[in-house]
């Protein structure tokens, strides 16, 4: 391999023939948690830890968050993601929801990223019911994945 | 805002603004803003200046139509 070593986080390079791009990063608690499309500071809850690692295309994305007694306040819970996703990529992927006062562990928890979307969207059942945030109440999402970028 | 701002990347055809900052650690932070966003106050001025000159009605209004679009995909028949 040869090429450069850039700024934090940052690399580029070729490999044989094949330009590479590399770059990661941490996503900021204060704003990568959406509730209502808006976002919520999460920085007092017991574990908020978001980062990512972008290869070319490919961006692995990483979620741990417990609000523990943080107020979420109300409405749908969504993730901020690093990069638009691709044109081309729709997908949807298992994750591990908690849901205080009733829920509990969720048995078909999904997490949704769409076209040209700039956030994932968490499911408490599959694809039907979206995971609402609380007032009062602890959430947890547990997510690892890779979408497609630009 | 707190971080240092480096990179400003416009994506698709809806001008979604890609944001790379420099945290104070030196590491990267990323977030992207859509034009169906407000930008906070203190955002940085050339992000505001970059989102004032491409965000116009005509991109709003295909922005808002896509996503419907993506809506009716999302739901079962």
């Amino acid at each position: 391999m040869s090429g450069i070593i850039g700024g934090a986080g940052s690399k580029s390079g070729v490999i044989g023939e094949t330009e590479i791009d590399y770059e990661e990063g941490d996503l900021d608690a204060t704003t990568f948690f959406l509730v209502g499309g808006s976002p919520v500071d999460i920085s007092g809850g017991t574990t908020k830890i978001g980062s990512y690692v972008k290869i070319g295309q490919t961006c692995y994305i990483s979620f741990q968050i417990n609000s523990g007694s943080v107020n979420l306040g109300t409405g749908n819970i969504t993730l901020a993601l690093p990069f638009t996703a691709h044109s081309k990529s729709w997908i949807r992927m298992a994750a591990a929801l908690y849901e205080g006062g009733g829920g509990g562990w969720l048995q078909a928890a999904q997490i949704g990223i769409d076209t040209n979307g700039t956030s994932a969207s968490v499911y408490r059942d599959q694809l039907t019911n979206a995971f609402v945030a609380s007032s009062t109440n602890q959430r947890m999402v547990f997510f690892g994945g890779t979408y497609r970028v630009i | 805002m707190a971080n240092t701002l480096d990179r400003i990347e416009v994506v698709t055809d809806y001008k979604h603004l890609q944001i790379r900052e420099i945290t104070d650690s030196g590491g990267y932070h990323r977030r992207v803003l859509t034009c169906d966003q407000t930008l906070a106050e203190d955002e940085h001025q050339e992000i505001q200046d970059k989102a004032e000159e491409l965000w116009t009605d005509e991109v709003k209004s295909a922005w808002t139509t896509f996503q419907a679009e993506q809506e009716v995909l999302r739901n079962p028949e």
